[in-house]
């Protein structure tokens, strides 16, 4: 698979164990980026001229991709600039439908910086409580929890399908049925930035009202990213940007906008970023998240094995062991050693793991931990990748670890 | 450049001036957020020199070793001498050139001494 993905031949040693910071990019995402300029080169939704229509019907049939790939409508697919650039959107948007102190916000503990803050910032504006929920100690989500803290105040339920720590593949079905049932107005909102890149997404069967992705964390470029909105919230939400493509008629009082997701696109669309999503869409899709979801997990069980033979009772794994339910990821942390000095020293062997708290501070404060390590595997990990990762994870614990 | 010289490795496996002051009369503790790490520093000083000092701390290689080579460099200098010290002379005791991202590990130490000369003031 290496070949694919030119990186690899400018650094041949390369051993990236980083891809749910970003993957890397296949050459099929980076011709299509390119192919934008160099065979379309003009604006979207504007232009009259023929060129320009192709352009606009080249990003309906990415919007199209799109919403076949998450098994939704095309009309409910709003192109963002990332999963941040979405729920950012998606808070100053529900802002207005807010009254201020009335209501609560409910945000799982195991989400990434973007899925909280933006929320903590609309309930420091209005003036809500916002509450965090711990999950179970295995690192599943805890439904009773969630359940238990829903009123007919609770205005917005921010939700992670797969948490950047852990790694594990939330069931969230459940919990959305029964808040449906117990509070049908609240809006639920799935970050799917870690689980868009390796498991099916099903955004009719999941019945979230809005689920937001990056495309750089499926192969994809960055500065384009996917904010799924359903019809309800779409006609129910004001837009909180403004510019052109958005608005119908600029002489009526108040202003009408479009409707559809161009509502919610103002300005020019990130064209070459759209078409390179379309190529990673398509590339996942031929090769099928079977195939990739085997690869992950045998490289999952093999590194688990290997660590645990190299370091036994010195290593400790976040979220368990059990990979039948675990995306590609692993984090760990090494006794008497500091993460930071593990991925420096592993860096200087160019091998590329994340250490620190990986945008995930509050779950990190909630387990007591400063750092772990990080390692998450793409379409492009080897076996050979994690043995010469785990002989310099050795070499590095020989360096620093103290008696 | 490697990191993790010799002289670093020396400092963090075997830290000078560790451990607690008995009469303390500057005190600090100060963290890394964003890592974890956390130093905590006793002077003890006679007017405005620095006769004594002790550290402790948990974090990374890079601040271990800083906090030790720095705890080398204070005994009988003045109040005034350490507090003008800036993150470059830190970055001269390491022999590091410090990458933006480790840089805040390396001058951990220094405010770890600044804070503590400032605990009476």
């Amino acid at each position: 698979m290496k070949h694919e993905f030119p990186i690899f031949k400018k650094y041949q040693e390369l051993i990236y164990l980083d891809s749910a910071a970003t993957a890397l990019k296949p050459a099929i995402v980076l011709e299509a980026e390119q192919r934008y300029g160099k065979e379309f080169g003009t604006n979207a939704a504007r232009g009259l001229y023929p060129l320009a229509e192709k352009t606009s019907q080249a990003v309906e049939e990415a919007r199209k991709a799109v919403a076949k790939f998450l098994h939704g409508e095309k009309e409910n697919v709003i192109f963002t600039a990332g999963t941040t650039a979405g729920i950012n959107m998606l808070a100053r948007s529900l802002e207005a439908t807010l009254s201020d102190s009335e209501g609560e916000i409910i945000v799982s503990l195991d989400a990434h910086h973007s899925q909280i803050l933006p929320w903590q910032e609309l309930a420091k504006r209005k003036n809500l409580r916002l509450h965090q929920v711990p999950l179970k100690s295995d690192g599943l989500l805890d439904t009773q929890a969630f359940v238990a803290l829903l009123n007919p105040d609770t205005k917005v339920l921010a939700l992670t399908l797969v948490s950047n720590v852990y790694g594990i593949i939330q069931d969230l079905t459940p919990l959305i049925q029964k808040v449906r049932a117990l509070c049908p107005e609240i809006f639920i909102i799935v970050d799917a930035a870690q689980a868009v890149a390796h498991i099916p997404i099903d955004v009719t069967q999941l019945d979230a009202d809005a689920l937001v992705f990056s495309g750089h964390k499926l192969y994809g470029p960055t500065g384009v990213g996917v904010c799924y909105l359903t019809q309800k919230w779409q006609e129910r939400l004001e837009p909180s940007q403004f510019g052109g493509g958005m608005v119908l008629d600029t002489e009526s009082t108040p202003l009408e906008w479009k409707s559809g997701p161009e509502k919610f696109e103002a300005g020019t669309l990130p064209l070459a970023q759209i078409f390179g999503l379309q190529a990673a869409i398509a590339l996942l899709t031929s090769i099928g998240f079977s195939s990739t979801r085997k690869h992950e997990q045998e490289l999952l069980t093999y590194a688990t094995q290997k660590l645990l033979a190299a370091f036994g009772k010195h290593i400790t794994f976040l979220g368990g062991l059990n990979s039948e339910n675990k995306i590609g990821l692993l984090s760990f942390t090494l006794a008497g050693v500091h993460p930071h000095d593990i991925a420096s020293l592993l860096g200087e062997k160019n091998i590329c793991v994340r250490a620190g708290e990986h945008c995930a501070s509050f779950l990190h404060r909630a387990l007591a931990l400063p750092a772990t390590t990080r390692i998450s595997f793409g379409m492009y990990t080897t076996k050979e990748d994690i043995d010469v990762f785990v002989s310099g994870l050795e070499e590095a614990y020989k360096t620093l670890a103290r008696s | 450049m490697n990191l993790y010289q010799e002289h670093i490795l020396e400092h963090y496996h075997n830290p000078k001036n560790w451990g607690r002051l008995e009469h303390p009369t500057h005190q600090s503790i100060v963290k890394n957020q964003s890592c974890g790490d956390a130093l905590s520093m006793d002077l003890a000083l006679q007017g405005e020199i620095v006769k004594d000092i002790a550290w402790e701390g948990v974090g990374c290689a890079i601040s271990l070793a800083s906090a030790s080579l720095l705890s080398e460099q204070v005994q009988d200098k003045s109040r005034d001498e350490l507090l003008a010290l800036t993150p470059e002379y830190i970055l001269g005791l390491l022999e590091l050139p410090l990458s933006p991202g480790r840089l805040k590990c390396g001058i951990l130490s220094l405010e770890a001494l600044h804070t503590a000369l400032h605990s009476k003031d």
